[in-house]
């Protein structure tokens, strides 16, 4: 059995808990909407990720590899002062839209430059150094994207986490709580309508 | 708006061959003080950082995440060692907050 609210025994209590109890079930509902969507939209996304963190993860292994590959060939050093002449090619645009109050970002990748273009010398390079740079760029791509999908899923699982709590302790807590008051106060009320009757018919006989 | 990386020397000089600008770090205290340097700047787009130092800070990210609009998305990426092993995702996150046990 859940609490009841310590209240005094009086009719305005009663309207008023009556108007709170109404008002509590309408949250709920719409809380339960809410829900409902969050969970497609997270069902949604986490199909997507899987996708997109496997390419992810599997473009940026390729890149490291040919990284090292870089090094051994080239040396840190000759890797560093190549790297001093690469300029960014990639743009970012970030967009926010919004899913019941959640920020869901969308990234738009653009590259300016095409990904092969030499931006330092031929000369004490190798081949094993553009295959990096390449490969880099590429992966720049794909992270974008899981970037946007990462931080969405995230968003909307706390958002959803939230509204279940939220929502739990309506229908279990609170909603409850308002149903249980409202039935002692009805009782309480009926009863003493009932006595003060009795007492009405008792002295009415008297007078007689 | 561009990328930034918070990672270590290699993964840094990594990405420096794709144009990323980036701060190598050796520590989770370096990694908020740039962090928290980010968050003024406008310029980035997304935040590259290496799983191993995200770990570390995670309170502080999630609530970057959460609180920012407008603000740098930040994906954590593995470093040239590959993922950490039980680490948990956001996709166990989502799971969780899903109702299935992961």
């Amino acid at each position: 059995m859940s609490n009841r609210l310590n209240l005094s025994v009086t009719r305005t209590n009663l309207l008023r808990l009556r108007e709170e109890l109404e008002f509590a079930q309408e949250g709920y509902e719409l809380l339960e909407q809410k829900r409902e969507v969050l969970v497609m939209e997270v069902v949604a996304l986490i199909e997507e990720l899987r996708v997109w963190k496997k390419e992810a993860e599997e473009s940026l292994k390729k890149a490291y590899r040919a990284f090292e590959e870089a090094i051994l060939v080239l040396g840190v050093e000759t890797v560093t002062r190549a790297s001093l002449a690469i300029r960014s090619a990639e743009k970012i645009k970030l967009v926010e839209r919004s899913i019941m109050g959640v920020a869901i970002p969308r990234v738009s990748y653009s590259r300016t430059l095409c990904p092969s273009h030499h931006q330092y010398g031929f000369q004490g390079t190798s081949a094993s150094l553009d295959k990096a740079v390449y490969l880099f760029s590429q992966s720049l791509e794909r992270l974008a994207k899981l970037a946007e999908i990462e931080v969405s899923l995230f968003r909307l699982a706390t958002e959803l986490k939230k509204t279940q709590r939220r929502a739990n302790s309506l229908n279990y807590l609170f909603i409850p709580e308002y149903r249980e008051t409202i039935k002692y106060l009805e009782n309480t009320l009926e009863e003493k309508e009932r006595e003060e009757f009795f007492q009405l018919k008792r002295a009415k006989e008297l007078h007689q | 708006m561009k990328f930034f990386l918070i990672g270590d020397q290699q993964t840094v000089l990594g990405f420096s061959l794709a144009g990323v600008e980036g701060v190598s770090v050796n520590s989770s205290q370096q990694a908020l003080a740039v962090l928290r340097k980010l968050n003024r700047r406008r310029d980035v787009g997304i935040c590259l950082i290496t799983e191993k130092l995200a770990e570390e800070i995670r309170p502080y990210l999630d609530k970057m995440l959460l609180k920012k609009r407008g603000g740098a998305l930040i994906l954590e990426i593995p470093d040239r060692l590959g993922p950490q092993p039980d680490r948990r995702s956001v996709e166990d996150f989502a799971l969780s907050a899903l109702g299935i046990k992961v």
